[in-house]
């Protein structure tokens, strides 16, 4: 029983002791809640620095009837009210407790506001507003407040502590957590004067806040003497020649959302406050250029090329003293030709002037054009520089030589048509101009920009020879538009200029796209051209050319391609491959190939200009890459059609027939015997050898006129003298056999058609010309050869020779 | 014997002498004259029947050819009968029908090629398998080689041989050779493959010769299948000239200047 009477015990006093903990952790929370005053909830802080005021923030608040916005400067945390209004507007009424700097933490990381509150003349801390990033071990409070003068009349003594937790300290000056400091002080009213014997800024005296007959501490002042009696009237409140600038900012920054290079426009914001630091609204800001003196301003200096909304500054918190406004660009383009556009660095001095004043203090007070803020500016001026330029395909867009990175030199001797679809090369420029903007105290404005731009084609170095071809960019400030046109050149007819588009970057450069059309350029000729872009600025300042990079502006596009064939490549080989090809069919492949599939070597008959757009050319021949040069073949081959015939005659049977192809007969070698002939219709026999012939045993001509010739891919030849295809055909089968071919009709120059042939063709001369048919979408091979094996095993018996061995045994 | 009779039978021996002198020589020219004529009637003989032998030889080829047949045949059995001068019963042509596992080609001229048959022809559904080298060079220049083999599916398979390195080969993809001398098939070859190429389900070789002329020998694990027909004709005259005359008659060709690409 003695036993559980010491449990119960025991419970009891664990269950009080845990009562009274709780209950002294919550009078803890309590104690720190705030007791101030203010009704909106800070909710956000930003800080920046100023070498003049330090770190100052705002803090901006908001309610359900609006945005509010608190200005603090100076680093200084004041108490008071901060209402919403009518309208969205901010009223800030401070309290008679204003807490110094100091209050500030400034983690390494950001700002973070304490938020204080006023508890009487007593800042308390505010927990659970704004925001605090420090870290739960270091939560540095610095120094409280001063205690009240141990004298209410004359020298005392004053003491504060550095107040910590955690398990670091900072803001302290070095001193520890909890230890106090002490030093003298003053109070001085009417009726007392100060004898602080040595001057501190926490005792120095000076003007009193209007209509309060006590002493306000700040910094900037000593004391000149042991006393500093002052006496203090509500008359000398809200004098207009009180007003000061207490900070006038420039910029030009508008999100970075700007849409010309030049059309900068120019932010103004500041605040106007009276020499005794308390904020005045001013409800109109004038400002004037270059007086002779602020005492001189007048009309004549008015900055007149500013419009009316942009001269007056609406302040938009008039009890802050706060104002900003925009200035247009163009009313700065408006100084800039004032002072005339020389292209040099020009200081102006702009003098600002409140129109009118709301002193809180006397509400019938104004001050009417009232000088009080300057600010120089500086407009700057340097050539643009740094011009890139990239060569593009279109859809999908790809880059394939220049840019800033790896620079024109990678379009050297690019055939560039050959990178493009379609035809159509999209050139991407950017113009840079590296005038500074802005620094923190003087507005350095870029005068100018880019107003002219060039991309220029030359054969040569002098563009005054006309043999060039120039695209010009031109800006036109005035609307916010630009042109982009042809600006002369002996192409300037065959290449057409099509979509264009501008954007300005945050950089301040001019980046233009400009798709050219060369559709209309002749593929039999060559542009070996030189590339090079420059640039002027508004100010008429001029960058220098760029880096020359002769390259080729090729005559064949259209290209051909092969399927598991070897090639004898009579001539030369000049075949521009397109660089992102695509398939002509389900043969073909995407392979950046001349040769697809099982390829044999690639012999070429010329050598030194043989070409497949991309180097080394091997690497484009085929899987194998087999490849000679300078191959000699016979210019008498030993056996070709006519050996052919004459054999067939001796050792094979033979078809005669007459001018009628329906005696064709499968299975075997067929001599026509007629005047050339035209093929509309598919010879629908298996097996054929078809040769063309006069009566007198002359080769004819032959011209297959069928879209899709021998449609069911019989195994047919065909030896002829030459042999046409018509502009209808896009696919023949067979293998085909002929001293020349002509891959179109003879009209017109061009056709869009492609031609496939499933088979072979096998020329004794060269097709000089293989870009007669130049499809649209040149990603795909206008000619597209595949080599049928099947074709020759079943013609076997027909197309094909007899070797012998004859050796004499006895 | 008087003086004069002396003199006189002096000249009747002097005279004697020279018309036996005379005979004599004019017998020796008569002689002389006989034996060439006889000669040359015997040699002109002897050419007509060569040339009438080969001509029966040629003919028994030529029946050979068209009959298609394989074996032994008389001259008589062919339908050659009544070639004049021919005795057909000592006559025949024999069509081997012998696979090998050697083969040689005929010189392929530069550009020229060859179609070897690595399935039966006409039909090709009867595959040769195993490994086969290739000899090349019997000439003084250095050849190249395409190897281009149409599989069972019509689908190719090209290599090339380049021992003197007069393709532009960047990934060394050629068939690797060793330098001989070979002698093989009665020739000599310069090169041979220092591997052997694995060959199944493949129709035709076509070997195409670059830069310069050569032969191409063929070396199987196995009989190749026959590559055309080899006839044996044999004529005898009715005089006992006798000639024997093998041909070679290959499956048909594929022109190379029909089956290159080329323009």
């Amino acid at each position: 029983m003695r036993h559980y009477k010491f449990i119960y015990l025991t419970i009891t006093t664990i269950i009080f002791i845990l009562i009274l903990l709780f209950k002294h952790a919550v009078s803890t929370v309590i104690a720190s809640v705030c007791e101030g005053t203010a009704t909106c909830s800070w909710q956000t802080c930003s800080c920046r620095w100023n070498a003049l005021q330090g770190y100052y923030c705002d803090c901006s608040t908001h309610s359900a009837s609006g945005s509010c916005r608190f200005v603090n400067y100076y680093g200084s945390i004041m108490c008071g009210a901060l209402i919403c209004g009518a309208n969205s507007s901010c009223i800030f009424t401070a309290n008679s407790c204003t807490v110094w700097s100091g209050r500030v933490d400034l983690a390494t990381n950001g700002c973070n506001i304490y938020h204080w509150g006023c508890s009487g003349t007593s800042c308390v801390k505010l927990s659970g507003h704004g925001s605090d990033t420090c870290s739960s071990s270091c939560r540095s409070q610095g120094w409280g407040s001063w205690s009240t003068c141990s004298n209410s009349c004359g020298n005392g003594s004053q003491s504060r502590t550095c107040n910590c937790s955690g398990d670091c300290c900072t803001g302290c000056d070095g001193y520890s957590c909890n230890s106090t400091q002490s030093q003298q002080c003053c109070v001085c009213n009417n009726s007392c004067n100060c004898n602080a014997s040595k001057p501190d800024y926490r005792t120095q005296c000076q003007s009193p806040y209007c209509g309060q007959n006590v002493c306000h501490t700040t910094s900037g002042e000593r004391c000149s003497g042991s006393s500093c009696a002052i006496s203090c009237t509500k008359t000398d409140c809200g004098k207009c020649d009180d007003l000061r600038s207490a900070r006038i900012e420039i910029e030009n920054t508008n999100n970075n959302n700007i849409s010309k290079t030049h059309d900068l426009p120019l932010f103004v914001s500041g605040h106007a406050r009276d020499r005794n630091g308390i904020t005045h609204g001013v409800e109109d800001v004038h400002i004037y250029v270059d007086c002779p003196s602020e005492s001189t301003c007048n009309q004549s200096h008015f900055w007149t090329s500013f419009n009316v909304n942009s001269i007056t500054i609406k302040p938009n918190d008039p009890n802050a003293g706060y104002f900003s406004g925009a200035i247009k660009a163009s009313n700065m383009a408006n100084l800039y030709n004032r002072i005339g556009r020389d292209g040099g660095n020009h200081s102006h001095a702009l003098y600002f002037f409140a129109v009118q004043t709301q002193p809180p203090e006397n509400l019938n007070a104004t001050c009417g054009n009232w000088y009080f803020g300057k600010k120089e500016i500086t407009l700057t001026n340097s050539s643009p520089q740094n011009q890139s330029l990239s060569l593009c395909q279109q859809n999908p867009e790809f880059c394939f030589c220049g840019s800033a990175v790896t620079g024109l030199s990678s379009c050297l001797n690019l055939p560039i048509l050959s990178y493009t679809n379609n035809n159509i090369l999209r050139i991407k420029a950017a113009f840079s101009d590296p005038d500074s903007f802005p620094s923190e105290e003087i507005g350095f404005i870029r005068e100018s920009d880019i107003d002219e731009a060039y991309i220029i084609f030359d054969d040569d170095n002098n563009e005054n020879n006309g043999y060039f071809y120039r695209i010009k960019y031109k800006d036109n400030p005035n609307n916010n538009s630009y042109t982009i046109t042809e600006d002369g050149g002996r192409i300037a007819n065959l290449v057409d200029i099509n979509n264009h588009s501008r954007n300005v970057t945050h950089a301040y450069t001019l980046n233009l796209t400009i798709d050219l059309d060369f559709s209309k350029y002749p593929r039999e000729n060559p542009f070996h051209s030189n590339i090079y872009v420059r640039a002027r600025d508004f100010a008429g300042k001029e960058s220098p050319k760029s880096l020359m990079i002769s390259t080729t502006f090729t005559a064949a596009p259209y290209w051909y391609k092969l399927r598991n064939a070897s090639l004898n490549k009579k001539g030369e080989l000049r075949n521009y491959i397109n660089n992102l090809p695509s398939p002509y069919d389900t043969d073909d492949t995407y392979e950046k190939l001349l040769i697809v599939g099982e390829a044999g070597p690639v012999l070429v008959q010329n050598s030194g200009q043989n070409t497949l757009g991309f180097t080394p050319i091997e690497n484009y021949l085929s899987q194998k890459r087999f490849f000679k040069e300078g191959y000699n073949f016979s210019n008498q081959p030993r056996f070709f059609i006519p050996q052919y015939i004459a054999y067939a005659k001796s050792r094979k049977l033979i078809n005669y027939i007459q001018n009628d192809i329906s005696k064709i007969k499968p299975n075997m070698i067929n001599i026509y015997q007629g005047s050339n002939l035209t093929l509309s219709q598919d010879i629908n026999q298996q097996n054929i050898v078809l040769i063309l012939m006069n009566n007198e045993n002359n080769l004819i001509d032959l011209r297959i006129d069928k879209n899709v010739f021998n449609q069911s891919r019989f195994s047919q030849a065909f030896l002829a003298r030459s042999i046409t295809f018509s502009n209808s055909v896009t696919e023949a089968n067979g293998i085909f056999l002929a001293f020349s071919f002509n891959l179109k009709d003879l009209d017109p120059q061009y056709i869009t058609t492609p031609l496939k042939i499933n088979g072979n063709l096998v020329s004794m001369e060269e097709i000089v010309d293989t870009t007669v048919r130049r499809r649209i979408d040149i990603t795909k091979p206008s000619i597209f050869i595949v080599f049928n094996p099947k074709m020759y095993l079943d013609l076997l018996p027909y197309l094909s020779v007899y070797k012998y061995d004859w050796r004499q045994l006895q | 014997m008087t003086g004069d009779s002396y003199n006189s039978n002096m000249k009747k021996g002097q005279v004697l002498l020279i018309v036996v002198m005379l005979l004599a020589t004019a017998l020796t020219v008569a002689l002389t004259s006989t034996y060439q004529s006889v000669t040359e009637t015997q040699l002109t003989k002897l050419e007509e029947e060569n040339q009438k032998a080969l001509a029966a030889v040629e003919a028994g080829i030529e029946k050979a050819l068209q009959s298609k047949r394989q074996g032994n045949f008389t001259f008589t059995s062919l339908g050659l009968s009544n070639l004049s001068g021919i005795d057909t019963s000592q006559s025949s042509v024999e069509i081997s029908n012998q696979g090998s596992t050697t083969f040689v080609t005929p010189l392929l001229q530069k550009d020229e090629q060859y179609t070897f048959y690595l399935a039966n022809y006409p039909n090709f559904n009867s595959y040769w398998g195993g490994q086969i080298n290739i000899y090349f060079k019997t000439e003084s220049a250095c050849p190249s080689l395409e190897l281009t083999q149409i599989k069972n599916d019509n689908s190719l398979v090209r290599n090339i041989v380049d021992p003197c390195g007069q393709i532009t080969d960047p990934n060394d993809l050629r068939l690797g050779t060793t330098s001989g001398p070979y002698s093989f098939g009665g020739f000599n070859f310069g090169y041979k493959l220092s591997n052997n190429i694995s060959i199944s389900n493949t129709k035709l070789l076509i070997v195409r010769v670059l830069f310069a002329p050569t032969r191409i020998g063929f070396q199987g694990t196995n009989n190749f299948p026959l590559q055309g027909s080899t006839i044996i004709s044999t004529a005898k005259t009715q005089a006992g000239v006798e000639k024997k005359v093998q041909l070679f008659q290959s499956y048909p060709q594929i022109p190379a200047e029909f089956f290159v690409t080329s323009f």
